[in-house]
C-alpha cells in the first residue's frame, strides 16, 4: 500500500518542526514576560505614559446684580511647533499660518525651520521641572522668576533735623503718599518653558530642538484653522484658560488682576483667590507613536474643580456713573487724583469706588515703570488732611457726651483761643459777627468754633472718639494697602496741635476713613466694616458663602447720629456751605447731609541753599465733599475727594464746596432712580408702572 | 501488518495541536476583538468629552465676548454712532406711585370706579338745589320716582332716579 507523502519520519519531523516553532515563541515570550520585564516597562513607561494636566476654569468675579461679568476666564490654546518633524510640503503653509497668526511670515519661518540650537559654552539656566521627552502633553513647572509685588506705603519716617513740627508732619505726608515708592506689578513667572531641548547635544554641538512656542495666546476658532493646514510639524495643542477683563477699567483697582500664572496678584483676584482658583484635573494614560492619546489606556482620572465666582457688592451701574464723574473731573480740572466712594451706609456694603489715574487690568503687565502708581487704590493707600470734615468728630463728640446741645453757642469771633494757658491764633474762612450755635459752627464751617468744641471734650475723650471713628487704625479692608492715616497719640501733641487737629489739621485720614466716618453718623452711630464681597457661589451657581455686615462698633448713640444728621443737613442748606450739593428733584427736597473739606497741602520746597522743606501751599489743596442722604433716612453714602485742582479753578484757588459738592450732586441725582432712593417723609415708593430688573439699571 | 506506534501517537498529537492551535486562536482572536472594541469606545467616549469640552469652551469665549460688546462704553459709542438718542433715566421723569400689592387689582379697581361713573351719568339722577320760593313744581318723567327734601334753609333738594343706588350730584342754581 502507497502511504505518499505521509510516512512515520515526515510526520513525526513536521510535528517536531511545529512543536518546535511554538516551543521558541514561548521561550520568546517567557524572556519578554519574565527575563526582559522590568527594562521593557520601563522604556514603554518612558515612551507611552504620560500625565494630562486638565486646567481648571478660574472663576468669574460679577457685580452685585449677578449680571455684570467683571473678570472671567476665556478658553486659549498655545501653538507649538517641533521644527524637526517640518517637511517641504509645510513649508508652502507657512504663509497661510503667518496670517491666522498675526504674525510676519519671516519670525514665523525663523521659528519653524529653526532645528537646532548651539549649546553655550556655559552653563544656561535649565528649566525647573522640564522633562526630557519630547512630549508635547507633559506639564513643564514655571521657570522661576523674580516676583515683584505693589508695595505698601513707606511708614512714617521720624522727624529730621531743622524741621517745626508742621514740616515734620508735611514730610511725613509727602512720604508716605509717595508714588516713586510704588513697585512695580506682580507678573509672575512665564507659565512654561518657551522651548524644550533635546538632553543629547550632537557631535558638532548642536542640540535638536523638539517643540516651540510659535504663539502664546490663540482662539479656538483660530487653531481649528490651522490645524486644517494639515502641518506635520504642529504639536498638540496646549489648552489654557487667560484672564480677561471684559469691561477694561471698570472697579480696576478692586478687581485687580491675575498674572501669567493665573495667580490673583492684587485686589479681589489676590484676595479670593483660594475660591477663585479652583482645582486642576489630571488623567494618567499612554500615547501612541504619534503623541495621541490611547483613550483605552487611561489608569486614572481626577476630574477637574472649577473656580467660584465671586458677586461683589459693587453696582456696575453706580461704578459706571463714578468712573464718567471721575473722568469728567480729570478733564475740568486735571487734579493729580482724585477718588469717589459710594455705599449704602446702614451695611458697610460699598456700591462703586474709583480713582484717577485708573489702569487697565488686561494691559497691566505693559504699564510702564513711571505709571505703576496709577494701580495704588489711592481711596486707601493715600491719606490726606481731611480739614473741616474732620469737625463731625468734635461735634459728635461734645453731644454725645452730653456737654452741648444743637443750640448752645460759642463765640467764634475771638481771633485766639485759649488752652492751657497759652493763646494760640486761629484763622477763621468766614467772619462771623455773633456767637455760633453748634449747627451754625458745622453748617459754616467754623475753626474756632470747632476748636472750641473739642477742648470741651478734652484731649483723652476727643483722641477716644477719633479712634472709635477709625482715625488712626486700618478698617480692615483688604484690597489696595490700608493706611491707617497719621494720628499722633495723645502724648505727642503740643497745645497747639489740639487746637488744630479738631479743624482737621495736623491729623491724616484716606477717603475711605472719611467715608465711613461720616457713614457711622448715618448709619444711627454705627462703624461698619467697609466691604465689597457680598457671595461665593460654586459653578452650579448654588451660595457657597454669603457675607453679612460687619459692625465694629457703636460709636454714638442713635439719637446723636439723628441729631448730626441734621446738624450736617445745614451744610446743604441755602445758608450752608456747600448749597450746591443739595439735591432736588419734582419739588422733592432729599435731604442732603454732608461736610466740605478743603485742606492746603505741604508742597516740598527747596530753599536756598538746597535745604528742602515741606510746607503748606496756598495754591495746593485736597478738596473733599463727603455726605449721605436722605438726612431722615440715610440710604446712601458718597465721598469726593480731588487732589491738587486749583490750577484749573477760578481765582486758582480749588475749595471743595465749588469743586467737590457739585461732583456729589450730579451723582447723587442719577443714583435715586437706580438705587430706588426713597424721598424723606415718604412711605410711598417711587417705581416706574412698568419696571423690571433689568429695566431699573 | 501491525500499525505503527509512532504513528498511532502521532495522528492524534497533531490533531490535539492543530485543535490547541484551532481554539487557541479563536479565543485569541476573541480577546484581540474586545480590546478593539473597548478601544473603539474608549475613543468615541473621549472624543464625546473632547467634544463637550470643546463647546464648553466656545460657550465660554462667547460669554466673554458678547460681555466685552455689552460694557456701557461700547454701548454708548454704539448709541452715538448710529444716533439712538437713547439717554439715562433721571428721577425727573418718575412719577411717584402707592405702593401697588397687585397691578391687577389696582387696574380692576380703577375700571369698576369708571364704570360706576358711567352708569351714573347714564342713570340720570339729578340733584338740583333751589331756594323754595323760586322752585317750580319738578316735572316727573314717566317711570321716575321722585322724592323731595325740603331743607330749613332756603334750597331744597329734589331727587329723581331710574336707579336710587345710582345717584349723581349735581349743584346748580
Amino acid at each position: 500500500m502507497s502511504r505518499g507523502f505521509a510516512s512515520n519520519y515526515r510526520l513525526v519531523l513536521i510535528a517536531i518542526g511545529l512543536f518546535g516553532c511554538f516551543a521558541a515563541l514561548g521561550a520568546r515570550l517567557v524572556c519578554l514576560h519574565v527575563v526582559d520585564r522590568d527594562q521593557l516597562v520601563r522604556n514603554i513607561v518612558k515612551t507611552r505614559r504620560q500625565t494630562i494636566i486638565d486646567p481648571a476654569r478660574r472663576g468669574d468675579i460679577l457685580d452685585a446684580t449677578g449680571t455684570a461679568i467683571l473678570a472671567t476666564s476665556c478658553p486659549m490654546v498655545r501653538v507649538a511647533v517641533d521644527p524637526m518633524m517640518f517637511s517641504k510640503k509645510d513649508e508652502t503653509k507657512l504663509s497661510q499660518l503667518a496670517e491666522l497668526l498675526d504674525m510676519p511670515l519671516e519670525e514665523v519661518r525663523r521659528i519653524c525651520l529653526t532645528q537646532y540650537r548651539k549649546v553655550a559654552n556655559s552653563p544656561k539656566p535649565t528649566l525647573s521641572g522640564a522633562k526630557a521627552s519630547a512630549t508635547t502633553n507633559s506639564p513643564v513647572e514655571a521657570k522661576e522668576a523674580s516676583l515683584l509685588k505693589v508695595n505698601l506705603p513707606t511708614p512714617v519716617a521720624a522727624k529730621g533735623q531743622d524741621e517745626s513740627d508742621d514740616e515734620a508732619f508735611g514730610r511725613q505726608v509727602a512720604e508716605s503718599n509717595d508714588d516713586s515708592k510704588v513697585a512695580g506689578p506682580d507678573v509672575g513667572g512665564t507659565a512654561d518653558a518657551e522651548e524644550e531641548l533635546d538632553d543629547t547635544p550632537d557631535a558638532q554641538g548642536l542640540r535638536p530642538i523638539r517643540w516651540v512656542v510659535l504663539k502664546k495666546y490663540v482662539a479656538e476658532d483660530t487653531f481649528d484653522k490651522i490645524k486644517a493646514l494639515g502641518i506635520a510639524g504642529l504639536c498638540a495643542p496646549e489648552r489654557r484658560f487667560v484672564r480677561v477683563y471684559p469691561h477694561n477699567d471698570l472697579a480696576a483697582h478692586l478687581i485687580g488682576y491675575a498674572n501669567a500664572e493665573g495667580k490673583g496678584a492684587a485686589g479681589v483676584e489676590w484676595y479670593s483667590d483660594f475660591y477663585l482658583r479652583g482645582q486642576n484635573g489630571w488623567r494618567e494614560g499612554e500615547k501612541d507613536g504619534r503623541q495621541h492619546e490611547l483613550a483605552q489606556f487611561q489608569t486614572r482620572e481626577v476630574p477637574r474643580a472649577d473656580g467660584y465666582s465671586v458677586r461683589l457688592s459693587i453696582d456696575q451701574a453706580v461704578q459706571d456713573i463714578v468712573e464718567i464723574e471721575l473722568d469728567r473731573i480729570a478733564k475740568t480740572y486735571q487734579p493729580l487724583k482724585a477718588t469717589i466712594i459710594v455705599s449704602r451706609p446702614n451695611t458697610g456694603f460699598i456700591l462703586g469706588m474709583a480713582n484717577y489715574p485708573t489702569f487697565n487690568p488686561n494691559e497691566y503687565s505693559s504699564l510702564p515703570k513711571d505709571q505703576w502708581s496709577r494701580m495704588r487704590n489711592i481711596a486707601v493707600s493715600d491719606s490726606y488732611e481731611p480739614g473741616s470734615v474732620f469737625k463731625i468728630v468734635a461735634a459728635s463728640a461734645a453731644l454725645e457726651e452730653g456737654l452741648v446741645t444743637a443750640e448752645t453757642t460759642f463765640n467764634c469771633t475771638t481771633e485766639k483761643i485759649a488752652y492751657k494757658g497759652k493763646e494760640y491764633s486761629l484763622k477763621e474762612d468766614h467772619h462771623f459777627d455773633h456767637p455760633l450755635t453748634v449747627a451754625e459752627i458745622i453748617s459754616h464751617s467754623s475753626n474756632r468754633g470747632a476748636a472750641q468744641l473739642a477742648i470741651l471734650v478734652g484731649e483723652e475723650k476727643f483722641e477716644h472718639y477719633a479712634h472709635e471713628f477709625g482715625f488712626g487704625e486700618k478698617l480692615g479692608f483688604p484690597f489696595g494697602g490700608e493706611s491707617p492715616g497719621i494720628f499722633h497719640p495723645r502724648a505727642r501733641w503740643h497745645p497747639k496741635d489740639f487746637t488744630r487737629i479738631p479743624m482737621g489739621q495736623a491729623v491724616t485720614a484716606t477717603a475711605l476713613q472719611m467715608h465711613q466716618a461720616m457713614a457711622t453718623i448715618a448709619s444711627g452711630g454705627v462703624l461698619y466694616r467697609p466691604q465689597i464681597i457680598s457671595e461665593v457661589r460654586d459653578p452650579a451657581n448654588n451660595v457657597v458663602l454669603r457675607y453679612r455686615s460687619s459692625k465694629i462698633d457703636q460709636v454714638i448713640s442713635p439719637q446723636t447720629a439723628y441729631t448730626m444728621c441734621r446738624l450736617l443737613q445745614g451744610v446743604a442748606s441755602p445758608n450752608g456751605t456747600a448749597k450746591d450739593a443739595a439735591i432736588k428733584i419734582n419739588g422733592i427736597d432729599y435731604e442732603v447731609a454732608g461736610k466740605t473739606g478743603t485742606a492746603q497741602k505741604y508742597i516740598r520746597t527747596v530753599l536756598a541753599g538746597g535745604r528742602v522743606k515741606y510746607l503748606p501751599s496756598t495754591k495746593n489743596h485736597v478738596v473733599s465733599f463727603v455726605g449721605f442722604f436722605p438726612a431722615s433716612n440715610p440710604q446712601v453714602a458718597i465721598s469726593v475727594v480731588i487732589d491738587d485742582a486749583d490750577a484749573h479753578c477760578v481765582g486758582g484757588v480749588a475749595y471743595g464746596a465749588a469743586v467737590a459738592a457739585p461732583v456729589f450732586k450730579r451723582i447723587g441725582e442719577k443714583l435715586i432712580p437706580i438705587l430706588s432712593i426713597v424721598p424723606p417723609n415718604q412711605s410711598a415708593r417711587s417705581e416706574l408702572a412698568a419696571v423690571n430688573a433689568g429695566g431699573r439699571r | 501488518m501491525k500499525p505503527s506506534t509512532t504513528l498511532a501517537f502521532t495522528h492524534p498529537a497533531l490533531l490535539g495541536l492543530l485543535v490547541t492551535i484551532g481554539f487557541g486562536g479563536t479565543l485569541g482572536l476573541g480577546t484581540v476583538w474586545l480590546r478593539h472594541r473597548i478601544s473603539v469606545v474608549a475613543d468615541t467616549n473621549a472624543a464625546l468629552e473632547k467634544e463637550t469640552n470643546r463647546v464648553q469652551r466656545q460657550i465660554e469665549d462667547t460669554r466673554a465676548l458678547v460681555e466685552a460688546e455689552s460694557t456701557n462704553e461700547v454701548l454708548r459709542s454704539r448709541n452715538e454712532r448710529m444716533q439712538l438718542g437713547l439717554t439715562e433715566l433721571t428721577q425727573q421723569q418718575i412719577q411717584p406711585v402707592l405702593e401697588i400689592e397687585n397691578p391687577y387689582l389696582m387696574l380692576a379697581e380703577h375700571n369698576r370706579r369708571r364704570a360706576t361713573e358711567r352708569e351714573a351719568a347714564a342713570s340720570g339722577v339729578t340733584i338740583r338745589l333751589q331756594t323754595p320760593s323760586a322752585m317750580p313744581a319738578p316735572e316727573i318723567p314717566a317711570g321716575e320716582t321722585s322724592g323731595s327734601v325740603t331743607t330749613p334753609t332756603a334750597s331744597s333738594i329734589s331727587l329723581t332716579s331710574l336707579r336710587p343706588d345710582r345717584v349723581r350730584v349735581a349743584l346748580g342754581q
